[in-house]
């Protein structure tokens, strides 16, 4: 400082202090910070001289000292501000600064971390689609399906009509009720005829749901009636494909199955009723003509304000029982039962959504186990550094920071890669799924996957960075005083990392057999054989419009000259036609009397009707074991009911006898009506092919016709089937062009899409199964790649006492293998545990598969020879000579 | 803004310009003075200059840092005293309801 001397007594003492107290102020800024302090000492001094008006020396010295004091604050406020600013700044500079130099640690660390967290998010995204994304109604959580339950067997079924409207009127727990039937529907006409899913509901559907709708009115009360009006309600995304999104469209007319319909409004994405429907009609029915037994309509209520599903439950038994006694005929032993609309949506995920969960949760803690020990040895690796930072004076607090920074930059990488990978993931995944995704479920990364992601990857710093930290700077002075050659870790720490592989290797092997389970199941429900030839034979299916196909005659007109042009494709060997195509989901079970001794007491047995046409049978790839197929002739009127049986039937009626010429006849036929089996097929799945096959009756279609309102055409090729498939659609267009076709598919196709959901989680499974596989190995061979290098010297001596790099290499494996057996035994006594909890999912396998667990034995061992054998190599390379004299290292 | 950072900047804007006279102009100790200063002037409301060194040498005596109000400190300023003479007002608060709730 260049100040003047000054005359005042205190002002060089002032100085003196000033000087001292700068110390505290950051360096950077102490010089300006002591000048500015001298010169206003100086001038306060000088300023309180020239006030003396009593000719007393200046400011008094106590006065300059208090001011001179009074800087300690503004020190230590600059100190306090530099260091809340620039220790970020440093620890983030410095964390960088050692990620980069050790590349390989960083790349494995990230690498896992996104992994896992990739993972994770990806099935987070399918739960928080499915399970956690709130329903696009008003108060979803009042809404309920109504259900008639046979109480006999437990299985819910649809509502009949009279019911419905008993149930309707009855209860004061249900604020309303709306019946909804599922319709196929021909859009348009000509070249733009379009088949849409939709339903026939009730006028108070969109009451009950509450949903505002996007253009429009919903329907009114009187247009639900028998002759009522026609209108139709367009779904959005119908509206947007395939009118433009024209917003002039209500009170437009368009062409629904050939007739007139005036568009009232547009309904919202997700704000209707079944998912699938693209558009609404009203349920024209006239109540007096149903049937109390025809249970078709699939209910939708909404709970009365404040009521609970208990109560509205309790008040709908009630009423059951009521209509029980009233019309036992048709429903004494028939319950009825509320399910929420959630329960009903998602009961088939939630079970399979909580084992991905719980699948999830293993591989991240897999993965925090695998970083936690990359961690730990790169944390005793830089023992000595961090001690001598500590001898410098850094706190523990300070390198604690420290390494938590890292491991917080570690864990923002891997979520950012993680969330990508996550994304692609979900991209694949729902890729895979064949069946129409309803359009509100969103499976993209929203706040709630965002807020996932963040707390998994703050709980892998939490877990894998501040736990070894914490450790690391504890005994830093012993650290000090080891020499680098003999700093392996205390014997606490090598256990602890030996631990985090064993638990590593025992959760993957949880997850292995749990995948192999899931495996072996997916293989035999595709071994099954559905009595399909699923390589050759295709169907597709059209919807009957009442308008020009109201009469029987006219569909089977229609269907044989469909059949007669089909048949004359080239390529095409047989074609033949059925109601209800297998595996879509469509069946026909019905009661049935065989004229059997057994059958002679009463028995009466179901099987699923088929509804089919002469050459079904030889189209569909069925095998004719015996006897002969249907004929045109079988259904002129006069001529005898024939039938065919499958041999399930034929094994359980007439057991060792030739079923040919044996009769049978429908629960509703008359005592003396008899339809003669006049042929024998091999069993078929209609349900799914986890199903066994059932008794089956294959009959005239012709005969029926007038109770279906579509027909599928079953078309076998000669050869590859892919010409004729597309050729086929073009037949039906030539034929009239109002007839929409659909789910034109292979039978291979609908066999695929009835196991996508196995498929679908199998493949889950399966990708945590070999992240898990792939992480453990990581996790082996890191530790015994480690103990390899640290144990350098060690090797060096054995191998000077004359041991063989064959000794050396038994050493190391042995270490790979005690980790990997001693992992493997906890695993396995896990997996016996946890995969009883498997056991719905799967198909003909049980939980305790033996060759599931050997196979992941044999696997893992496979892994952990491969993972430990480099490190070993790498130890039998040793040189002695360099090893004993302190040279590199292995 | 706090009243007594108010307080610091009203001194400034009236021309006392170094460290010591903003504290006797305020009443405040170095304590508060400085890290108001130094908040004010990272804000950019203030900003501080070194005097000429020639100037003081010739004067004998030491350069001294001083400070002084920037344009944007002044509409700060002048909003934070119009938002004070507002509280001081007694018909303030206007409306009264929300402060009888309190």
């Amino acid at each position: 400082m260049s100040a003047p001397r000054h005359r005042r007594p205190g002002y060089r003492l002032s100085l003196l202090l000033i000087r001292a107290i700068g110390l505290l102020v950051p360096r950077w800024r102490r010089a300006d910070w002591r000048r500015e302090w001298g010169a206003e000492l100086w001038h306060y001094g000088d300023a309180e001289t020239t006030k003396d008006t009593n000719g007393a020396p200046g400011a008094p010295r106590t006065a300059l000292l208090q001011r001179s004091l009074g800087s300690v604050r503004h020190a230590i406020w600059l100190r306090r501000r530099d260091w809340r600013q620039g220790m970020f700044r440093n620890d983030v500079r410095y964390a960088l600064r050692n990620l980069i130099k050790t590349p390989g640690f960083t790349a494995l660390a990230i690498a896992t971390l996104a992994v896992g967290i990739g993972t994770s998010t990806a099935v987070f995204s399918l739960v928080n689609g499915i399970l956690l994304q709130p329903y696009p109604y008003a108060e979803p959580e009042r809404l309920v399906r109504l259900r008639s339950v046979v109480e006999e067997s437990g299985d819910a079924v649809n509502v009949s009509f009279p019911d419905f409207l008993d149930l309707a009127a009855g209860s004061t727990r249900i604020a309303q009720l709306a019946a909804v039937d599922r319709e196929p529907y021909n859009l348009g006409g000509g070249e733009t005829a379009a088949y849409v899913q939709g339903a026939q509901v009730s006028a108070s559907l969109f009451e009950v749901l509450g949903t505002p709708l996007l253009l429009g009115r919903g329907f009114q009360p009187g247009e639900d009636v028998p002759g009522g009006p026609n209108v139709v309600l367009l779904g959005e995304a119908l509206w947007r494909a395939s009118f433009a999104a024209d917003p002039a469209i209500v009170g437009k007319q368009v062409s629904i199955d050939a007739e007139p319909y005036t568009v009232i409004g547009v309904v919202p994405v997700g704000g209707g009723y079944p998912d699938e429907a693209g558009l609404w009609v009203p349920l024209r029915i006239d109540p007096g003509a149903q049937l109390r037994g025809n249970r078709w309509a699939n209910v939708i209520a909404r709970l009365a304000p404040g009521a609970t599903l208990a109560q509205a439950q309790a008040e709908a038994s009630a009423l059951a029982e009521a209509l029980a006694a009233e019309y036992p005929d048709t429903n004494a032993g028939v319950g009825v039962r509320l399910i929420s609309l959630y329960d009903s949506r998602t009961g088939d995920f939630q079970a399979m959504m909580a084992l991905l969960l719980g699948a999830v949760g293993f591989v991240l803690l897999i993965v925090c186990a695998n970083l936690a020990n990359l961690m730990l040895t790169r944390a005793v690796s830089r023992e000595r550094e961090l001690a001598v930072r500590a001898a410098m004076g850094a706190s523990r607090l300070r390198i604690v920071r420290q390494l938590t920074s890292e491991s917080a930059l570690l864990a923002a990488a891997g979520a950012g890669l993680g969330l990508l990978l996550g994304t692609w993931t979900v991209r694949i995944l729902v890729a895979m799924v064949p069946v129409a995704i309803p359009e509100w479920v969103d499976f993209g990364i929203d706040g709630r996957v965002l807020a996932f992601a963040a707390g998994v990857s703050a709980l892998a710093v939490l877990l894998f960075g501040l736990a070894p930290a914490v450790g690391a700077s504890a005994d830093l002075g012993r650290a000090l005083k080891e020499t680098a050659a003999q700093g392996t870790g205390t014997v606490r720490k090598r256990r602890t990392r030996a631990a985090l592989v064993v638990a590593e290797v025992a959760l993957s092997i949880v997850l292995l057999v749990g995948a192999g389970l899931m495996i072996s199941s997916l293989l035999r429900v595709a071994a099954v054989d559905p009595g399909y030839d699923t390589e050759r034979s295709f169907m597709l299916t059209t919807a009957f419009a009442d308008a020009n196909y109201g009469a029987p005659e006219q569909r089977l007109d229609f269907y044989r000259q469909a059949r007669d042009r089909l048949l004359a494709l080239p390529g095409v060997a047989a074609v033949g036609g059925i109601a209800q195509p297998p595996l879509r989901g469509g069946w026909n079970f019905m009661d049935f009397i065989a004229d059997a001794p057994a059958a002679a007491e009463g028995a009466t047995a179901g099987a699923f009707a088929h509804a089919v046409t002469p050459g079904y049978i030889a189209a569909a790839g069925i095998e004719l074991r015996r006897g002969r197929d249907l004929r045109d002739t079988d259904s002129a009127p006069g001529a005898p009911e024939v039938a065919l049986v499958n041999d399930v039937l034929a094994e359980r009626v007439w057991p060792g006898e030739d079923p040919i010429g044996k009769r049978i006849r429908f629960g509703y036929m008359d005592e003396n009506a008899w339809i003669e089996v006049v042929g024998l097929v091999g069993g078929t799945r209609q349900v799914s092919l986890e199903e066994a096959p059932a008794p089956e009756i294959f009959y005239p279609y012709e005969r029926w016709a007038s109770f279906y309102g579509r027909v599928t055409w079953m078309v076998r090729a000669a050869g590859e089937p892919a010409a004729a498939m597309s050729a086929s659609r073009e037949v039906i267009r030539d034929l009239d062009p109002d007839q929409a076709v659909y789910d034109l598919m292979s039978l291979q196709a609908a066999v695929d899409e009835s196991i996508w959901d196995v498929r679908f989680f199998t493949t889950l499974f399966w990708i945590f199964g070999a992240v898990a596989l792939l992480l453990a190995a990581v996790g082996i061979y890191g530790l015994v790649a480690y103990g390899v290098s640290q144990r350098t010297h060690e090797i060096g001596v054995r191998m000077a006492m004359g041991a063989r790099s064959g000794d050396v290499l038994g050493m190391v494996l042995r270490h790979g293998l005690l980790l990997a057996a001693t992992g493997a035994a906890l695993g396995f006594a896990g997996a016996l545990g946890l995969a009883s909890l498997l056991a719905g999912a799967l198909y003909q396998v049980s939980p305790t598969e033996p060759v599931v667990y050997l196979g992941v034995a044999l696997l893992l061992g496979l892994v952990a020879l491969a993972a430990s054998l480099v490190p070993a190599l790498r130890a039998t390379r040793v040189d002695p000579v360099v090893a004993l004299s302190g040279g590199p290292r292995a | 803004m706090t009243l007594t950072t108010v307080g610091v900047l009203k001194a400034v804007a009236q021309g006392h310009r170094y460290g010591f006279s903003i504290m006797d102009a305020t009443g405040l100790s170095s304590g508060t003075v400085y890290p108001i200063l130094g908040r004010l002037e990272e804000g950019g409301w203030v900003r501080s200059r070194w005097e000429d060194q020639q100037i003081a040498h010739s004067e004998k005596r030491p350069p001294r840092r001083y400070y002084e109000i920037t344009a944007a400190g002044s509409t700060r300023l002048e909003a934070a005293l119009e938002r004070i003479r507002a509280l001081a007002d007694p018909a303030f608060p206007s409306s009264g309801t929300a402060v009888a709730e309190r």
